[in-house]
């Protein structure tokens, strides 16, 4: 009897062992096309796992990141215009302070190498500081933040759940937050449609994507419809604003006037448009590449004469942009504000 | 039944056997790595001075031409801590990154345990690499928390010298330097390497005289962004470093 117990654990042993490994309920939450490059992000120190991107969910749409609890990141970043704040050119913060860029949209983060307008955050991990401490943001300080948290009445459990602590750390909170932002993946619009060949492009969009590759795609490249770059797109600097870019990140003036270039998918949600904002439609946009380019010193090459496109070109250029719509990205459940 | 069993016996014994055996080797091994021929434990100790007088903070002290100055926080990084013999590395210091506060005594000393004796250099980096300021949400000393962290921009501060120049004239002159910045070309990390005789105590006074008498100082009271000024000042730090002497 003892030996039968002894040859059934020398010969289970390896199964638990291949079955442990194989426990893994969490591998399907991040899909992108097999067509895509990898991701820029680093899954294995921050493996994605539900309860951790719930948590990250529910600090993202949690006003208490602000110093008077009243400002959450879903306040300039709206699920239903591709996480970002439509209709206003400058995004306000905590006691109606302005602040000097347009918030960005937040689409397919795993594939960013920066983050912000100027670059300014090298990792998404870290980037919730920058809104959190910003004074014309969030106002808030990550220690207070942390003790906030540790006296609400839900947080402590809500780490322990994700993490097995409920002493909460700034890792924790980071961590998570980043996990929920990088489950925001947009991949299933016309476009990728159109590519998969389950639709066809109609004629017109056939001739707005033509027009794209040729004029546009060298920055805002297929298939993230961003090369991750930062250029100067030939906007004047605003003298109120006076926003250099880059170059206040680096004090290189070779970045001075550099933005990061933004992807386009969701472009037709997303207005306004440019990192201040001062553009309000997509026929705006085009105007401006089209017509009204000003030169400087780092203008992108590409850019050093007006772009060739005809009222009719830009046209038949929106129809295409609007097949980056992804419907299924903008009214997904799971990135919408948490119930319960 | 009783042979079938005994047949099987025949098969599980060198696999528990190897199982055991296996341990034993790996309990060895670790008892030998611990105790081995030639090591010791060396003492580290910073010793922050203005001028020769340790700084204590919020203390008056005078510098070397007689200015009155006050130091209000101190806190720096250090990187890979290592102990050379004919420039090659003895033993490393396996706590990577350390921030030392004057604020927390025990910050500013530590025991290096069982490194080789034989050692003729010390060297160690004043800040943190790039792979560290790229690295994400991080603990420990590294945790954003510790007020090392930019958070309008990613990097981290590598060393942080706060205080006031005392002047009962003009009103006190105050000065913030927050030193950092990983980006080429105004990297500020700086390496520090001097040559050691000690053998059980490593005293490294960090003396800021020269640091407040130079011209880069006086034309700038605030250095609190990456960028020329802050590669500047870092440079003048290494200069400040020296063994101490009885």
């Amino acid at each position: 009897m003892k030996n039968k117990i002894r040859v059934l654990f020398v010969i289970a042993l390896p199964f638990v062992l291949i079955g442990f490994s194989l426990i893994d309920s969490d591998k399907n939450i991040f899909q992108y096309p097999t067509s895509w490059p990898k991701p820029h992000y680093n899954f294995d120190n921050n493996p994605l796992n539900k309860v951790q991107i719930e948590l990250g969910r529910k600090l993202f749409y949690d006003p208490i990141l602000s110093a008077n609890n009243t400002i959450s990141c879903a306040s300039c970043h709206l699920s239903y215009t591709a996480f970002t704040h439509v209709d206003h050119a400058l995004s306000h913060g905590i006691n109606d302070s302005i602040g000097t860029r347009n918030s960005p949209v937040l689409i397919n983060l795993a594939w960013n190498e920066l983050f912000m307008w100027d670059g300014a955050v090298n990792n998404i991990e870290v980037q919730a500081l920058a809104p959190i401490s910003h004074p014309a943001e969030m106002g808030e300080e990550i220690n207070h933040l942390i003790q906030k948290l540790q006296k609400d009445k839900n947080y402590p459990l809500r780490f322990y759940k994700a993490y097995g602590d409920s002493l909460i750390t700034s890792q924790h909170i980071l961590k998570s937050m980043a996990q929920f932002q990088l489950t925001l993946v947009s991949a299933n619009a016309k476009y990728d449609k159109v590519k998969r060949g389950d639709e066809a492009f109609n004629p017109q969009e056939f001739k707005g994507y033509e027009l794209f590759l040729k004029h546009c795609n060298s920055c805002h490249s297929e298939p993230l419809f961003t090369n991750g770059q930062l250029a100067s797109n030939g906007l004047s600097i605003d003298t109120n604003l006076k926003d250099v870019g880059r170059f206040a990140i680096t004090q290189v003036n070779d970045d001075s006037l550099k933005f990061k270039i933004p992807t386009l998918r969701n472009i037709e949600f997303s207005q306004p448009y440019m990192h201040d904002g001062r553009l309000n439609s997509l026929s705006e946009v085009l105007k401006h590449y089209a017509s009204e380019i000003s030169t400087s010193q780092n203008l992108k090459s590409d850019l050093k004469d007006n772009l060739p496109l005809s009222d009719k070109d830009r046209v038949d250029l929106v129809a295409f942009l609007l097949t980056l719509t992804d419907k299924e990205f903008l009214f997904n459940p799971n990135y919408s504000y948490p119930l319960q | 039944m009783t042979k079938k069993e005994f047949n099987l016996e025949k098969y599980i014994r060198p696999i528990e056997k190897a199982f055991t055996l296996a341990i034993r080797l790996i309990l060895l091994f670790f008892v030998f790595t611990q105790v081995s021929f030639g090591q010791t434990a060396v003492q580290v100790s910073f010793i922050p001075v203005i001028n020769k007088s340790e700084i204590e903070l919020n203390k008056e002290l005078v510098l070397s031409d007689n200015q009155k100055i006050t130091i209000t926080n101190l806190r720096f990084y250090i990187s890979k801590f290592q102990l050379l013999k004919n420039e090659k590395v003895q033993s490393t210091w396996n706590k990577e990154h350390h921030l030392i506060d004057l604020k927390q005594q025990s910050t500013l000393k530590w025991i290096l345990d069982s490194v080789e004796t034989d050692f003729d250099k010390i060297k160690f980096l004043l800040g943190l690499d790039s792979f560290t300021n790229v690295s994400g949400a991080l603990t420990g000393d590294l945790d954003p928390t510790k007020g090392m962290y930019w958070t309008w921009q990613s990097g981290y501060i590598n060393f942080k010298i706060e205080g006031a120049f005392i002047n009962s004239n003009e009103g006190n002159k105050v000065f913030e330097y927050h030193l950092g910045g990983y980006l080429p070309p105004f990297q500020t990390i700086q390496q520090i390497s001097m040559p050691s005789n000690s053998k059980n105590e490593i005293k490294l006074v960090l003396d800021f005289d020269s640091f407040f008498l130079s011209s880069e100082t006086a034309n700038m009271a605030r250095v609190m962004s990456p960028g020329q000024n802050a590669q500047t000042l870092s440079r003048l730090l290494v200069k400040c470093f020296r063994f101490y002497e009885e």
